[in-house]
């Protein structure tokens, strides 16, 4: 068996489940996600309510499997902005080297001295809730490990014999950095964007649960795991359900992580 | 010495970036706090005149300073929330983060040392892959979760503690810490697992090493080797790991001070948070990010003093 194998397959089973449920949940849900019902408050999982009801009657299945896919959104679109941004940051610092280099990583640094919760914080704060917030919060948290890791990237293949070679042929800067330096970066770019992915959905579920992410009645892991906790002895379902989602899916893409690293980096 | 004055001249500007990134992102933002704070229905009157209580209305050099020459005098201006001197708030809180923080430390090195140790002795057999597991379940189990399980199982169903009802240290210690064990933990679960992962690489990176093999000719046993001649060598490989967990620690008791209801510093952040209280927010990311990089130059003096080698790879 190749490297790695055991891990891809473990990841992949366990992305593979939440990212059905997700498409699942666009198509169909046993239950209304915002339908309250006063005689159905805080029902046992059963055949009717897979995951049992919350407190305010709502199916928990349904609710868990929206919320998959609202921070699976989130999560993707903080990791796609970010790598956009950090690719271009991190190309030109490693390429240019020099003063852009050091303003650019110094800017870097200054960014990263915050730890992460406290940079989603302030973005927060200075924005104030909208629907994009969250994702703007988390993009700025993660900019700075992703250039880095660009940068370093860019820069191992910068002075490389066929690089020089390109370079006498009279191929443009750009060219050489767009089509034939870039592309060398990808496998570390990927292990990088898969484990992002995997801080992204924590981090959300994070804020969420802080009040400060994805905002109601939107259902999210984050906001029903702090819903859940006032009737937690009495309807442990209530948490256990987005709180397994959550483990599942952060298990599964750092599995696929460390398949990548194994196989393609190691 | 040389290196001593250079990290420290990099701890100043570090600290004043800090300070100066915050202060633009607080302050060159679209749109006037007082207005934000106050709301689109309220009077012009109103908003002039928190503005003038803000000092928003000067320029932003001179409102740079004020609040710079303030923080060095203790003076961390005032919480719009709770009309109060934010150094007053503050003072009540930062013991208990603090003891929060360093309980957390604690079991994560208590746990995290031995294990990884012994996940190096069992290498290789079917312990590994039970601790590889367990490991993982660590890393992946976001530390709200954890708590929200310990409160249900430990405090609600085992009565161990009362969960959402902090004791203070001053009154009743033993208590104190009996409740602060929990959410310690919950910090400490998952930044045990890094650690034993890195404690692990750690120790089989020195199990290469010619040394181990002289150890080895000399009939030295197993456990012996690992235990005392790898062991010491892989500690001071964890050494520079203090810092960046230390970071991992404030973080995540933001976060867990929430979820239990302690009233720290953290606690104190996400209200401040989410009533827009700038002037209270400001000041404690501030604290907290120079409390985190006034921490990782110490760790760096440190790993200096123990081991100074390490100066010689050190380039940045």
């Amino acid at each position: 068996m190749k490297k790695g194998t055991i891990e891809f397959r473990i990841g992949f089973i366990l992305t593979g489940i939440i990212l059905f449920l997700a498409i699942l949940s666009v198509f169909y849900t046993p239950y209304d996600i915002n339908a309250m019902d006063k005689t159905a408050r805080q029902l046992a999982p059963s055949l009717q309510h897979l995951f049992g009801t919350d407190n305010y009657g709502r199916d928990i299945f349904s609710r868990a499997i929206t919320g998959s896919r609202f921070t699976l959104l989130v999560a993707l679109s903080t990791v796609g902005s970010c790598t956009v941004i950090a690719s271009a940051l991190g190309l030109i610092s490693g390429y240019l080297g020099g003063p852009v280099d050091e303003i650019i990583m110094r800017l870097i640094d200054a960014v990263s001295s915050f730890p992460d919760i406290l940079i989603a914080l302030i973005v927060v704060t200075i924005l104030s809730y909208g629907k994009y917030t969250i994702v703007i919060a988390l993009c700025v948290t993660f900019v700075p490990s992703f250039t880095r890791i660009v940068r370093t990237a860019t820069l191992q293949f910068k002075n490389a014999e066929f690089v020089r070679n390109l370079r006498v042929f009279g191929v443009s800067d750009l060219r050489i950095l767009l089509v034939h330096i870039f592309p060398n970066t990808f496998p570390l770019l990927l292990s990088t964007i898969v484990i992002g992915l995997s801080n992204a959905i924590l981090a959300e579920a994070a804020m969420s649960y802080l009040g400060l992410g994805i905002q109601p009645p939107t259902p999210s892991w984050g906001r029903m795991l702090q819903e859940s906790q006032a009737i937690i002895y009495n309807a442990p379902w209530a948490a256990i359900a987005p709180g397994i989602m959550i483990v599942m899916t952060i298990m599964g893409l750092n599995s696929i992580g460390e398949g990548i690293r194994k196989r393609y980096l190691a | 010495m040389k290196y001593f004055i250079r990290k420290f001249l990099i701890l100043i500007l570090t600290v004043f970036l800090i300070s100066l990134m915050t202060f633009v992102a607080f302050h060159v933002i679209p749109g006037d706090p007082a207005r934000l704070i106050l709301g689109t229905s309220a009077s012009e009157e109103a908003v002039e005149a928190l503005r003038e209580k803000l000092g928003t209305n000067m320029p932003l050099t001179v409102q740079y300073r004020n609040w710079i020459s303030g923080f060095l005098r203790g003076d961390f201006g005032t919480s719009i929330k709770y009309r109060m001197p934010v150094a007053s708030l503050m003072h009540d809180r930062i013991p208990v983060t603090t003891l929060l923080g360093v309980m957390s430390l604690v079991l994560i090195l208590l746990i995290g040392i031995p294990l990884g140790i012994f996940s190096a002795r069992v290498r290789n057999t079917p312990g590994e892959h039970v601790l590889n597991f367990i490991n993982i379940l660590g890393i992946s189990f976001p530390n709200f979760f954890l708590s929200i399980i310990f409160i249900w199982i430990f405090g609600l169903t085992l009565h161990w503690f009362t969960p959402g009802r902090y004791i203070s240290f001053d009154r009743d210690w033993a208590g104190c810490l009996r409740f602060m064990f929990w959410p310690a933990l919950s910090v400490a679960i998952p930044q045990t697992a890094v650690l034993v992962k890195y404690v692990r690489t750690a120790m089989l990176e020195q199990l290469r090493e010619d040394y181990v093999r002289t150890a080895r000719g000399k009939g030295v046993g197993e456990t012996a080797i690992l235990y005392v001649h790898v062991f010491k060598n892989a500690i001071v490989a964890v050494v520079p790991l203090i810092g960046m967990i230390i970071a991992s620690v404030l973080s995540g008791s933001i976060i867990i001070e929430q979820v239990y209801g302690i009233p720290g510093i953290g606690k104190l952040l996400i209200s401040s948070v989410t009533s827009r209280d700038f002037p209270l927010t400001q000041t404690l990311v501030v604290y907290i990010a120079v409390i985190i990089v006034v921490i990782n130059f110490l760790v760096d003096i440190v790993i200096q003093i123990i081991d100074p080698r390490i100066r010689l790879s050190d380039r940045s």
